[in-house]
């Protein structure tokens, strides 16, 4: 980042400070202790952490580090691949960060963390104090965890398991092909990032094949026995795409032990899977920040306390979202939302002298099958001596059995449920 | 310094917590920050869905009485209701009602 965009960054975040409206919070807000917070990620999980600490307590001096200039959302990306949205519906700005909340946002690359001077390092030089941080890394791709599978390879048959460059990438390759044509998804095992994600993913491909390249396939080689909704989108295949998509298990040829990215072929035990075009999606880990920092164990994920988020490893930092164990809850855009906001109170208290109140979170999950077909899972969860368990009796999936106005409802959910998530976390 | 709920204490937090008679009892302005996902920041949505900040405290807990009971018929509402107890639905009405 220049140095000339930073300052207007920090212009821009400084400006906002004066004529914030705080009002309508007023009530809520208890007044805690100024000090200083950090949050490492802008995404859903970084984002909303900033700007609720700021809610929280005005008083606080928050930053936002993010590397990217701006935020490509992975939910919905599979209907830019679909060709339902385009990649600029999903790019949004954090400016309104800044503008509304006062959060201060520095555009760079955390690289390392110091928790004994509390001090983030950023590859510029630059180093920002903080008295709490969090970090919101989301994923990394472990690239070479499966053979053949490099950042080379996922120039050829992409991974589009970030959001952005990746995602016009397969898009462009599903224009490229020729209709008749078998499209590979290859789904990693648990756990990884959107466990629906794979197969929303197979049902906005077979709805762009149907709509113009209707003799082609989607064949899904999946690592795993079962997943997420399976029931329903199953169902909801049958129903929208009788015959096009088809999904093996692992133990019946699903697992890819070896990728040819320039063939576009996958070895399995059951012999090699050539496609027209191949989404491969690879194992996966927590962000590079969260592995160099030494929050994430051997297996390459994040402990944290379920009460405060506090990271199990390296005091005074709490870590959320897709990088931690976060016991029943998936790893979501929504999950990421809620567990933001009660690290954010857990951040606030502390820096008060105060412990971290009993959480409640929650999270929703819907899926398009089509684009007048949504479907969905929800849960609330708690903190228990054994980490986070959903409320017994409660959320849960769709209906398996529904008339079509009910899913046509839940597709129109979707599209709230986006816009909600994006305005609660970014303006 | 860490406030971990019992498995014990878990059911009757779910239960009590509106009475103030489990130690750690969720609070209202906990809960109500879930909805603010989808319901907008403070309540005030800006999808279309059912605006929360100010509403009658007695209508939204029959709401979610009923979405709880399957008394009325949503798509996750009705999911989402049965993860609190019917104190905790007092409790966050009543806060959400008293929102700007």
């Amino acid at each position: 980042m220049s140095r000339e965009t930073r300052r207007k960054f920090l212009i821009g975040a400084g400006a906002a400070l004066g004529t914030l409206a705080y009002g309508r919070f007023a009530p809520a807000i208890a007044q805690g202790a100024a000090g200083r917070i950090v949050v490492i990620g802008g995404g859903f999980g970084g984002a909303t952490a900033a700007k609720y600490a700021r809610l929280l307590n005005p008083a606080l001096d928050v930053t936002l580090v993010e590397r990217d200039p701006s935020y490509v959302t992975c939910p919905f990306s599979n209907m830019v691949l679909g060709g339902t949205r385009t990649l600029a519906d999903i790019t949004h700005d954090r400016s309104g960060l800044a503008r509304n909340h006062g959060v201060k946002l520095v555009q760079g690359e955390a690289i390392g963390i110091d928790a004994g001077s509390r001090q983030v390092r950023l590859a510029s030089g630059q180093t920002l104090p903080y008295d709490r941080l969090l970090v919101a890394p989301g994923i990394d791709i472990r690239f070479g965890a499966v053979e053949g599978y490099d950042e080379a390879a996922a120039e050829l048959m992409p991974h589009a398991w970030k959001a952005g460059p990746q995602t016009a990438l397969l898009r462009r390759q599903l224009e490229a092909m020729d209709d008749g044509g078998t499209v590979i998804i290859a789904a990693p095992a648990n756990p990884f990032r959107c466990p629906p994600g794979p197969y929303e993913r197979a049902s906005m491909i077979a709805h762009y094949l149907k709509t113009h390249k209707p003799r082609s396939k989607v064949l899904i080689l999946d690592a795993k026995e079962n997943f997420s909704k399976q029931g329903l989108f199953q169902g909801g295949w049958e129903a929208v795409y009788p015959g096009m998509i088809e999904w093996v298990s692992g133990s019946a040829g699903g697992k890819v032990s070896r990728v040819d990215a320039r063939n576009r072929t996958l070895a399995t035990e059951f012999g090699a899977q050539k496609g027209a075009v191949v989404n491969f999606i690879p194992p996966q880990q927590a962000g590079r920040i969260a592995i160099a920092a030494g929050l994430a164990d051997d297996k390459g994920w994040c402990p944290v306390d379920p009460v405060s988020f506090e990271s199990k490893q390296v005091p005074g930092v709490h870590v959320i979202g897709d990088a931690i164990y976060a016991g029943a809850m998936p790893k979501s855009g929504t999950a990421a939302n809620s567990q933001a906001k009660i690290a954010a109170a857990a951040m606030v208290g502390l820096l008060g002298g105060k412990a971290a109140d009993a959480p409640m979170l929650a999270n929703t999950c819907y899926s398009l099958v089509g684009p007048d077909y949504g479907i969905s899972v929800t849960g609330i969860y708690v903190a228990t001596a054994e980490g986070i368990k959903e409320v017994p009796n409660s959320g849960g999936v769709s209906p398996a059995r529904a008339a079509a106005a009910i899913r046509k409802q839940e597709a129109v959910y979707t599209d709230a449920w986006y816009k909600g998530i994006v305005a609660d976390s970014l303006a | 310094m860490r406030t971990y709920i019992k498995p014990a204490a878990l059911a009757a937090s779910l239960v009590l917590s509106a009475s103030g008679a489990a130690a750690d009892a969720i609070k209202p302005e906990t809960m109500a920050r879930n909805c603010f996902t989808c319901h907008g920041t403070g309540g005030h949505p800006v999808n279309g869905l059912a605006p929360l900040a100010g509403i009658d405290a007695k209508a939204i807990e029959t709401s979610m009485i009923d979405f709880r009971n399957d008394r009325r018929q949503a798509t996750i509402m009705n999911r989402i209701a049965r993860g609190l107890s019917e104190a905790e639905i007092a409790a966050l009405a009543q806060y959400l009602s008293t929102l700007k």
